[in-house]
């Protein structure tokens, strides 16, 4: 049961992981490229991770 | 359905959180962002009427400058103008005073020499008498031993003759 | 490992959980700041009345950027939510939280916590999703009319195609419930532990980090859910071409 568990989650978390690694290079790639206009990248950027994050979420739910 | 008794989830609990949070969004909503919202407009109202009041003054100042600037050029002007009159006048007074001490003076002057003319003329008729008369003696006294009673008329008159003419003359 | 609240005692039939009471803490906080802000609304702000007013100024003017004139009916959901989820997060770093116990006449040798951080129970995140999911819908409905709203999730344009996207519009729209709820739950539960983790490890110095952490886990959180809310109410609003 607690394996299952940590296979469900373990998997389930590498897509959101990488997706939210990529967000988070470009966000900074963005700010570096525009500094000015770090405050609505930030917002975006938050909005695009936890969409990523809600795939991991469900796993997470199926992993209990 | 496992999941839902492993995280708690009761539907009396769920409830009550439910209604909490819509009262406290009724209350935020009715005692902080309405009064806020207002305040705000309010503030914005009040920022705008100060930058309207703020131009008019500076309309006001620059109006007051130019009407400070077109007063002192008029001032100046007719400063000037006085001035020059004043000067003008003047000049004029000065040359008036001049001419007319001039003219005093000159007056003086001729007055002067006529009195010195008529004075000289005098003294010298009396010079002149006094001459012939002294002559007249002197040669009474010379020549009454000398000549005739006649030829010292005659001498005498030739005399005066000479005399009278270079007096006249 | 329990996930679920602890029962604290029960009036009539409704169980008090340490989140409740933590919840109720929240309240109490919330309308202080309320009641110290709104009694005295001046133009020139000071003290409370400007950290407040900075946020609802922030929200206001992000939401101005991203919805337009729309922004009006919307902020006050967002700063809403922030307001609510940020207070309840950061007075769960209070000390006292999980470490004071509380003894009923079921709990064991040491207790239950007495506090435990409200958003880290699902029901508070379920009642707050499903807020923020049915006020959106309600939202677009009051905006877009009955027509406009319903065009979303049934479309006849392209047949087959447009009837399989608005299915998964619905789907998106449920799933909206989870990811929102399990999001905040998730996030602040975990640091929960992590911190329960670390001050088992050694109480003194190790857990400092964690607690900067956690402050910033809390805020980021509340952000997170905030700008969603705004961006799907902005997005379920809008017109549909």
């Amino acid at each position: 049961m607690t394996v299952t568990g940590g296979i469900i989650i373990a998997i389930g978390g590498i897509g959101p992981a990488l997706s939210i690694g990529f967000i988070g290079a470009k966000a900074v790639e963005a700010i570096g490229r525009n500094p000015e206009a770090a405050g609505k990248i930030m917002i975006n950027m938050l909005i695009a991770m936890a969409f990523a994050e809600s795939i991991a979420i469900y796993s997470l739910i199926l992993a209990f | 359905m496992e999941i839902i008794q492993k995280f708690g989830l009761e539907a009396k609990l769920f409830l009550f959180q439910l209604a909490n949070f819509l009262i406290i969004v009724f209350i935020l909503k009715k005692f902080l962002f309405a009064p806020l919202r207002k305040m705000l407009d309010e503030r914005k109202r009040k920022i705008e009427q100060s930058l309207i009041d703020a131009e008019n003054a500076k309309v006001a100042l620059d109006n007051a400058a130019l009407e400070r600037k077109k007063i002192l050029s008029e001032a100046k002007v007719n400063a000037d103008k006085l001035t020059s009159s004043l000067k003008v006048a003047i000049e004029e007074e000065k040359q008036k005073a001049s001419l007319e001490a001039r003219n005093q003076s000159l007056a003086i002057l001729d007055e002067a020499k006529h009195q010195a003319g008529l004075e000289f003329d005098n003294i010298s008729k009396q010079l002149g008498k006094m001459s012939i008369d002294l002559s007249e003696k002197v040669l009474t006294k010379v020549l009454s031993g000398l000549f005739s009673e006649e030829e010292k008329q005659k001498l005498m008159s030739r005399a005066l003759e000479k005399i009278d003419e270079k007096i006249t003359n | 490992m329990q996930i679920s609240p602890d029962i604290l005692f029960s009036i009539g039939g409704f169980s008090v959980t340490n989140t409740v009471v933590a919840t109720l803490i929240t309240d109490v906080v919330i309308i202080v700041l309320v009641m110290l802000v709104a009694k005295k609304v001046s133009l020139k702000p000071k003290g409370v009345q400007n950290a407040v007013e900075a946020i609802i100024d922030y929200f206001r003017e992000t939401t101005e950027t991203i919805a337009g004139n729309r922004a009006s009916f919307i902020y006050p959901w967002v700063v809403s939510f922030f307001l609510f989820i940020v207070i309840s997060n950061l007075v769960a770093q209070i000390p006292g939280f999980e470490s004071i116990r509380f003894h009923s006449l079921s709990s064991g040798e040491h207790g239950v916590p007495l506090l435990r951080a409200a958003t880290s129970d699902l029901n508070l995140t379920l009642a707050l999703a499903v807020t923020s999911v049915v006020t959106t819908h309600f939202l677009s409905i009051k905006h877009t009319g009955v027509k406009g709203y319903l065009t979303r999730f049934f479309s006849f344009k392209m047949f087959p195609v447009f009837l399989f996207v608005g299915a998964l519009e619905f789907v998106n729209e449920i799933a909206k419930f989870i990811s929102f709820s399990f999001r905040l739950f998730g996030n602040i539960f975990a640091g929960e532990k992590v911190m329960a983790t670390m001050y088992g490890m050694c109480s003194f110095g190790l857990p400092l980090p964690f607690i900067a952490l956690e402050l910033m886990v809390a805020l980021i959180q509340a952000i997170v859910f905030a700008m969603l809310t705004m961006a799907f109410m902005h997005i379920m609003t809008e017109q549909s071409h």
